[in-house]
């Protein structure tokens, strides 16, 4: 079945995003999607994988303003709601950062499909060509909105203060 | 480290997700996949399901060709030996006559994985329609709260059955069938539309003697039941149709129900194990109970 083959990987990249308490939920959300629509894709076992990533996203995408929070709670803070969540003792062990402070407030600030591209790439493992896929966008769109992620993140880390990075008016 | 892997790295810590954290996704995706009425999803014009439909027919048609001249009540006394699905539902039909359930306060209902024998869900429910369970979400796996029904589905969300209603059933095998059937007006799967709701009677409802010997004898008329082997604990039963097919393994000695890849859920929904997996069984009437966990005690 489709969902033992994927669900694990699908559960652990909803929980990077949003916390362990919705990620059931956006799972189980995820493959009732993907069931109803399953005659329009005919499943090769490479293929469902980007296509279940790009429902997840969507899903996920529901929940964008409490992502954002998330992130930029960790910019201000230094500590990480989500991985304090997942768990407390793993989180103990994190130690503040500044540059996690400057991701985290980058992130904040990328527009959700430069976010989508830039963490299904770099979390979720696809190629330009899957994200593609998973996103229904063509290539080029996957490029350049991962460049231009990668240089909004870059600019972050250059030393600007993640505080008034986060405090933007994206989300 | 460049930026990419910077932000590779970020929640890293996030280990890989335990399998227990998938369990109610996968228990919600079954019950949908349950719902979804049989004559929809046949007009899907599908490669893949199609490929599962063909081959669910022409097992079908190997069965019916085997088993359809079998008597339904054999003579007393004259039980063949268990070598077709249709015979070990007999024998477990006669042994489900012959042993009561035992006999205690809380009928004691509980799954767990076979792999690692990890607790999947536990229930005690007594006569008068009160019930607890364990695991309790977010709380400790060991703790035991009260639910808020005691109720049994015969089919994901449909046909529900206190303990009392149980004990009320049909003693005839038709007419229990018959009954159950029509409290589960939604079919379930493109299955027989009998075969769940005697599945979820003999698996984990605690039924008095006739009536689970009725059941058993009943689903010995349904059609697609196949044989699968001898295994561990007693015999391997399937059904295809659905997008899954159900196994099962029955004790035929003891009537029991001790292995099974999806059942129903005492909260309407369906829990599936893992592909190539069974949940494990075990259920009795017994004075054990643990007591409820107040909170934070446990």
């Amino acid at each position: 079945m489709l969902f033992d083959r994927h669900a694990a990987v699908l559960h652990r990249y909803a929980v990077r995003r949003l916390g362990p308490e919705h990620a059931e939920d956006m799972l189980a959300e995820a493959f009732t999607r993907a069931f109803a629509t399953r005659h329009r894709y005919e499943f090769g076992r490479s293929e469902a994988l980007p296509w279940l990533y790009g429902i997840i996203t969507n899903v996920i995408g529901l929940h964008r303003r409490a992502e954002a929070r998330a992130y930029r709670a960790l910019a201000r803070t230094g500590e990480d709601p989500v991985v304090a969540a997942f768990d407390e003792r793993v989180a103990a062990q994190v130690s503040a950062s500044a540059t996690r402070q400057r991701l985290a407030a980058a992130l904040a600030g990328l527009g959700r499909g430069e976010r989508d591209v830039l963490l299904l790439i770099a979390w979720g493992d696809l190629t330009y060509e899957e994200t593609a896929r998973a996103l229904r966008v063509p290539i080029g769109t996957v490029r350049s909105r991962l460049s231009r992620a990668r240089r909004k993140v870059a600019h972050a880390l250059g030393g600007v203060n993640p505080v008034e990075m986060s405090g933007g008016h994206h989300e | 480290m460049n930026d990419f892997d910077l932000i590779k790295k970020l929640r890293s810590e996030i280990g890989e997700s335990e399998p227990e954290a998938l369990d109610g996704a996968r228990e919600r995706l079954l019950t949908v996949m349950a719902r979804t009425p049989a004559r929809k999803r046949f007009r899907l014009p599908v490669a893949l399901p199609l490929a599962g439909v063909v081959a669910a027919t022409a097992a079908a048609a190997v069965v019916i060709a085997t088993s359809s001249a079998t008597p339904v009540n054999p003579p007393a006394g004259d039980t063949p030996p268990p070598l077709s699905a249709r015979n070990v539902l007999l024998v477990a039909a006669d042994s489900a006559e012959r042993t009561p359930l035992g006999s205690g306060a809380y009928w004691h209902v509980r799954k767990e994985k076979d792999d690692s024998g990890r607790l999947f869900t536990e229930s005690w429910t007594t006569r008068d329609g009160q019930r607890w369970t364990r695991p309790v979400p977010g709380r400790d796996r060991s703790a035991v709260s009260k639910a808020p029904s005691a109720g049994y589905y015969l089919a994901p969300g449909q046909g529900e059955l206190s303990v009392k209603d149980i004990e009320a059933l049909p003693t005839d095998p038709e007419a229990l069938k018959q009954q159950v059937t029509e409290m589960v007006p939604e079919a379930v799967d493109h299955r027989d539309p009998a075969f769940f709701p005697l599945l979820s009677l003999i698996a984990e409802m605690p039924a008095p003697a006739k009536v689970r010997s009725a059941a058993f004898r009943a689903l010995a008329t349904v059609p697609d039941v196949q044989r699968v082997g001898t295994v561990e604990g007693g015999e391997e039963l399937m059904v295809r149709g659905g997008d899954r097919e159900i196994r099962l393994v029955v004790d035929p000695e003891t009537s029991r129900v001790v292995r099974a890849n999806m059942l129903p859920t005492v909260s309407g929904g369906v829990a599936g194990a893992k592909w190539g997996h069974f949940i494990k069984l075990t259920t009795e009437w017994t004075d054990d109970f643990p007591g409820a966990t107040e909170r934070g005690t446990s």
